[in-house]
């Protein structure tokens, strides 16, 4: 039963994520990839993690591909002119083939199989590691986050010298 | 609490001193007050000061709690943090450089602070790359690692593209942020490879797994050191993945390219120091050859394409990429001689000196922004002396010839090459380096034997400037007869 999910899932997937480089429209390409992020949550369901597969729809498709998407229909970009190298892109999706294919050898050579293997985090959990284990990092990020504001600030900023027209 | 400020506060005390001296900024900000602007480039220039006396009260006090924290009984995140946060010797040595770095930055910006009146964003901004770039040095975790790699190459890119009005400055940003971005996600990947295989991003404890022979071959650990080779390279401008480089360092605002090819620089090292004279220690036999050829290579593409360069900026740029090389040769030899630590340290501060002091004398020259040439120099060693003299000691420093700093950095690091590696790569730099001479004399050669009649005089009249110009250069100087003198250790 799992088998024939993840199987299907994974199909899905693949179809989707490689409409996302063949299709010839940007706004199609960005709403294959929200399909296949979709599909991605539906495999982390499948191992157990729902918050994960949650975050991942909530990040990706709500804010990322959203961007996208935004992005396309503001530049409007002639998508007939779309750069397209046939033998890069088969040499390319070669070597990730090759090298996903030898990173699979070490998945029996793994010391720590502990990685999401055991028990699947609840939010509650992730919210308890978030402020003890991880507070200083965390604190990072809040630095991290002021910081981008001002930066964003900086540059969307209208100086004197040259006013926007 | 006392455990607190023991373990949490004192040892974090110069970090701690730049985030408030930003925070601090930013509320200033608010205010648009005139009279506040002698206030805010005050607060600008206290919180490096007070990060350097921490600096300083951490190197003379022995026995720090910190430094033991087996018997700490506190909070979680504090007990992580000790874990989390590496304060050694050369933590402090490089937190006392960035420091420096950014005060003498803040000397250039202060005689500019008339023409970017509107532009405060910026002091802010820089105040918060140093503190990534702390946060970067004494990473002992890679999740730290990676926050301060972010919280400094950000920051960083918007500066670059602080100009928008120059379209050389949005391109180089542009530039600048996909490679960099690149860089960051290779790095990523390859720390992802090694938690989803050991399940820890503690330094010590992968070191400790790598270094179990079963481990020596696992294709995870192999590709994992693959991406984080090509993503330091981006970082640090090695050679295969240098295209970035001079396009960013030319298009950036001057002073700003001051600030990159030194600090940031700097930070880079560090980077690349913790995470193969850290992590991949064990895995020394399989990228240190690896990276003397890269190394070897791109001292000799950086001083070839220098060769031809009339932009001095540009040529600044190009000679990077071959100081570059010489830094990552001491890199290479780290797994057998941990001493090289200290000469690739002694290399990145004399270096950054040497570039920040010549990015400072360009900036004064600049006029409305277009890029010096050689031909802009003529004379100018008579028109102005002191500027002369500064200028020739940079350059020497840059060419490596006695008695400036520059020399002894390239001693050092062809001596540890030597003592590890063999002469194959030493004989090569130093071939390499014999033609960057050729440049380097060029602008000499339009300094003093020139007719001054096609020479430019000087855009700004800046005390600030002439100040932190006259530091970098006596410090090449001092710090060459008293290379142990360069740090807190």
């Amino acid at each position: 039963m799992t088998d024939g999910i993840f199987i299907a899932i994974g199909i899905f997937t693949l179809l989707c994520g490689s409409s996302v480089i063949l299709c010839k429209s940007p706004v199609y390409s960005a709403f294959s990839l929200i399909l296949s992020f979709f599909g991605l949550a539906g495999l982390y369901i499948l191992l157990e993690s729902p918050f994960i597969a949650v975050i991942q729809v909530l990040v990706y498709t709500g804010a990322i591909v959203v961007l996208f998407v935004y992005v396309v229909m503001l530049m409007n970009p002639n998508s007939s002119g779309a750069y397209r190298n046939w033998i890069f892109m088969i040499v390319s999706a070669f070597l990730a083939w090759a090298v996903s294919l030898y990173l699979l050898k070490a998945l029996t050579l793994g010391v720590a199989p502990a990685v999401g293997g055991a028990h699947a985090l609840s939010l509650k959990e992730v919210a308890t590691l978030l402020f003890t284990k991880y507070l200083w990092p965390f604190e990072i990020l809040s630095i991290f986050l002021v910081v981008m504001i001002v930066a964003v600030f900086a540059l969307a900023k209208q100086s004197k010298e040259t006013p926007n027209e | 609490m006392n455990a607190i400020y023991e373990y949490f506060f004192l040892p974090l005390s110069p970090v701690l001193a730049l985030v408030f001296a930003g925070l601090l900024l930013i509320v200033l900000e608010c205010v648009s007050e005139e009279g506040l602007k002698p206030l805010k480039s005050t607060v600008a220039f206290l919180g490096p000061l007070i990060s350097l006396y921490y600096v300083f009260q951490l190197s003379f006090t022995s026995g720090l709690a910190f430094s033991d924290p087996s018997s700490l009984t506190g909070p979680v995140w504090l007990v992580e943090f000790t874990k989390i946060y590496k304060l050694d010797g050369m933590t402090l040595n490089f937190f006392w450089a960035i420091d420096v770095f950014l005060l003498l930055t803040l000397l250039f910006f202060h005689s500019f602070y008339e023409e970017w009146l509107e532009r405060n964003e910026l002091l802010i901004l820089i105040e918060f790359i140093s503190v990534g770039m702390m946060i970067l040095v004494s990473a002992n975790d890679l999740l730290m690692l990676f926050l301060g790699l972010e919280l400094m190459s950000l920051p960083t890119y918007v500066i670059v593209g602080f100009r928008r009005e120059n379209v050389k400055s949005c391109e180089a940003a542009l530039k600048y942020f996909l490679f960099g971005s690149f860089g960051t996600v290779l790095l990523l990947l390859s720390v992802a490879i090694l938690y989803g295989q050991f399940g820890t991003l503690k330094t010590g404890q992968l070191q400790f797994l790598l270094a179990q022979t079963s481990n020596l071959s696992n294709p995870a650990v192999l590709v994992s050191l693959g991406l984080m080779l090509a993503a330091v390279g981006f970082k640090i401008g090695m050679t295969p993945f240098q295209m970035w480089l001079p396009d960013a360092y030319e298009g950036a605002p001057t002073s700003i390219t001051g600030f990159m090819g030194s600090a940031v620089k700097l930070a880079s090292f560090g980077l690349a120091i913790r995470i193969f004279g850290g992590v991949f220690l064990p895995l020394a036999e399989k990228w240190m050859g690896l990276m003397s050829w890269f190394a070897v290579i791109s001292i000799f593409v950086g001083n070839l394409c220098a060769l031809r360069q009339k932009n001095l900026k540009r040529l600044f740029a190009y000679s990077s990429i071959a100081h570059a090389g010489f830094i990552i040769l001491g890199v290479a030899a780290l797994p057998k001689d941990a001493q090289s630590q200290q000469m690739i340290y002694y290399y990145l501060v004399t270096y950054g000196m040497m570039f920040l002091g010549v990015f400072a004398f360009l900036n004064l020259m600049e006029q409305n922004g277009k890029s010096l040439e050689f031909s802009n120099l003529s004379g100018l060693g008579f028109r102005n002396p002191v500027l002369g003299i500064a200028l020739a000691i940079f350059v020497f420093s840059a060419a490596g010839i006695p008695p400036t700093a520059g020399f002894f950095a390239k001693y050092f690091i062809l001596f540890e090459s030597v003592k590890t590696q063999g002469v194959l790569f030493a004989v090569l730099a130093v071939i390499s380096s014999a033609m960057g001479i050729y440049y380097y004399l060029k602008v000499i050669v339009h300094l003093y034997m020139q007719d001054a009649s096609g020479g430019s005089k000087l855009a700004v009249q800046s005390t600030s400037t002439y100040i932190a110009i006259l530091i970098c250069a006596a410090s090449l100087l001092f710090f060459s007869i008293f290379p142990g003198r360069l740090g807190v250790f």
